[in-house]
């Protein structure tokens, strides 16, 4: 159906781009206190 | 609407530094989670249409949960109540029921009037519709919106070593992705 798979690519992008974004925030947080 | 809901929690993060990067992220988007999960259980239904240039719409005909103003307002009360009583958390309170609450905002800025009071009550529809004043309006404002909020976001780094690296263009360049990709997808389907 292809309302499913519109929710499973919403899920995994949500997902992908909230854990992608929280790593470079880390990595700059990381290189400010260096 | 990817990008800006993610250049808010950014743009929050700027301004509470103390608050986790992770957890205004999912506020953020928390609104579209709890959309999801509803649509899976079938809960609240949607449809796709096709538009006459063949670019695919989401018709969000029944989302009386995850996207009404009564239960927005639920939600971010709820995440201010749990994180205000908390010992170490309390200063999360504040920036992540604001993020919580940004969703339903920034849905009414930009979507036309089809965001529901709640499943209950008067029978209201929200929206004040500027992604569609003209041809990709919702791209011009969300590209606005995205720029506005990392530049807040980036202005933090100023003068250290931070200011130098290059995950800085890193996180605008994911935010651009996720601006570009739905809009592309939309019209590739």
């Amino acid at each position: 159906m292809p309302e499913t798979k519109l929710l499973i690519f919403f899920a995994a992008g949500l997902g992908l781009a909230s854990v992608i974004l929280t790593c470079l925030d880390h990595f700059l947080n990381q290189r400010e206190r260096d | 609407m990817f990008a800006g809901h993610f250049a808010i929690g950014l743009a929050l993060k700027a301004r509470y530094r103390q608050t986790p990067t992770w957890a205004l992220l999912v506020a953020v988007q928390l609104c579209d989670w709890i959309w999801i999960i509803l649509s899976f259980l079938q809960v609240e239904h949607f449809r796709l249409f096709f538009t006459s240039q063949g670019a695919m719409q989401l018709d969000l005909y029944d989302v009386p949960y995850s996207h009404a103003l009564f239960w927005s307002a639920f939600y971010a009360l709820v995440v201010f109540l749990l994180f205000v009583r908390a010992d170490n958390q309390r200063h999360w309170a504040v920036p992540l029921s604001l993020a919580v609450f940004s969703h339903w905002v920034l849905n009414w800025l930009m979507l036309p009037p089809i965001l529901p009071f709640a499943n209950f009550g008067p029978r209201l529809k929200f929206g004040l519709g500027l992604g569609e004043l003209f041809p990709f309006a919702e791209l011009v404002f969300e590209t606005f919106i995205v720029f506005s909020c990392w530049r807040l976001y980036d202005r933090q780094w100023k003068n250290s070593a931070a200011a130098r690296s290059w995950a800085r263009w890193a996180i605008l360049g994911v935010l651009v992705v996720s601006l570009i990709l739905p809009q592309a997808l939309q019209r590739l389907f």
